[in-house]
């Protein structure tokens, strides 16, 4: 399960909607680990409010990172309306950029 | 991703050219013959004209096979000013592994990677050329004020102090010193050093330095770090975000060894990475 930023009637929603094909990747912006999970749309809903905490506080915590790269204000990168996405994940790779990247990860 | 029915970008490209800086990492996404999509990152974005951009692909494995399939992809940046984003639908073109425009690239990258010790970890396999079709202002993305930057008439009026004042000067290390003092004073750069090369061309020697600690007659081998390799191959090198190439570098050096860091991926069934422990930004 995802939240993402998505504006209602955006193209991504109605992606989303079709309940098709999905990849997230996500890197850490200070070490630059990376992976990348893909599977297929199951459920697509608004966030509750347990889960809009836990936004906020990841937030908080990617806008500190961020920081220490030296990157002032990124927490406007994850602004907008969000999205809860769930989603049945069979794919899984190392993305951190190096030799490695595009392994499958078990 | 859009087929080829969209014609020229709706936000002209040369308008956003702070985000192919490489400050923020720009992504792209692409699809399989069946409709899988696969999104990474990208390490250098150029702009080439109104029309065309170019990628440098140094681990590209199932974006280089998709794209063999589907040419059509999407690539995604950012103003590192504004934080504003924008989505680039694209058709790729052609892939480049010599000529001048991988050259170019791949000096930015070599010297770089020498810079922080990793040479020859990250290479340059190709030049992913690309046609944009559409760039448009990503949906919800909120931004910040741009700051403000000198005018085009302000830079020539600056121009014309500078070459004025280094006229009045009447020797070499008068004129050296004014003209990077000068260069802070009327642009902002606050940090600047002139080199020279010894007669054989192995070494390189400060003459002046502003806004360094350093000294004069501080010398770097040709061919060593971004300031050697940038002189050995005769070509500029530009490093938007130093502590962002040194932080790619090492993972990529981890990335060789056994005791890199383990990528705390949820188990996948079930998984839930919302708000995970990790402050991961996810594409």
């Amino acid at each position: 399960m995802v939240c993402l930023t998505a504006r209602t009637g955006s193209a991504m929603r109605s992606n989303l909607a079709a309940k098709g094909r999905i990849a997230v990747t996500a890197a850490h912006p200070v070490t630059y680990s990376s992976a990348q999970v893909k599977g297929t749309v199951d459920v697509v809903r608004d966030p509750t409010d347990d889960e809009l905490d836990r936004v906020e506080a990841h937030r908080a915590r990617f806008a500190g990172a961020a920081a220490e790269v030296g990157a002032t204000d990124a927490e406007c990168l994850m602004l907008g309306d969000l999205v809860t996405v769930c989603f049945r994940a069979d794919e899984a790779y190392d993305q951190t950029p190096g030799g490695r990247a595009g392994q499958a990860l078990t | 991703m859009t087929g080829t029915d969209v014609t020229g970008p709706d936000i002209a490209l040369r308008s956003i050219m702070p985000a192919f800086e490489g400050v923020i990492p720009a992504t792209i996404a692409t699809a399989s013959a069946d409709g899988t999509p696969n999104i990474t990152y990208i390490s250098v974005a150029r702009f080439l004209d109104e029309e065309r951009i170019a990628i440098s692909n140094q681990f590209f494995g199932k974006t280089t096979s998709n794209l063999e399939a589907n040419p059509f992809l999407a690539v995604r940046v950012a103003d590192p000013q504004t934080l504003l984003e924008y989505e680039l639908d694209a058709t790729r073109l052609r892939s480049e592994r010599t000529g001048e425009l991988f050259d170019s690239m791949r000096v930015q990258i070599d010297a770089i990677a020498d810079q922080t010790g990793m040479r020859g970890v990250f290479r340059l396999r190709s030049v992913e050329v690309l046609r944009v079709d559409r760039c448009q202002l990503v949906e919800g993305s909120v931004g910040r004020l741009r700051r403000s930057t000198s005018s085009g008439a302000g830079a020539l009026d600056g121009l014309s102090v500078f070459i004025s004042r280094l006229d009045d000067c009447r020797e070499l290390g008068e004129l050296t010193q004014t003209a990077l003092e000068l260069l802070d004073d009327l642009f902002g750069i606050g940090s600047s050093m002139l080199l020279m090369a010894d007669h054989d061309l192995k070494s390189l020697f400060v003459v002046a330095h502003h806004g360094y600690a350093g000294g004069v007659g501080a010398e770097i081998a040709v061919d060593e770090g971004v300031i050697g390799v940038a002189a050995q191959r005769r070509r500029q090198v530009l490093v938007s975000h130093v502590i962002r190439a040194q932080n790619l570098n090492r993972a990529a050096a981890r990335s060789r060894t056994e005791d890199r860091q383990e990528i705390p991926l949820p188990g996948l069934a079930g998984a839930q990475s919302l708000g995970g422990s990790a402050p991961w930004t996810a594409s």
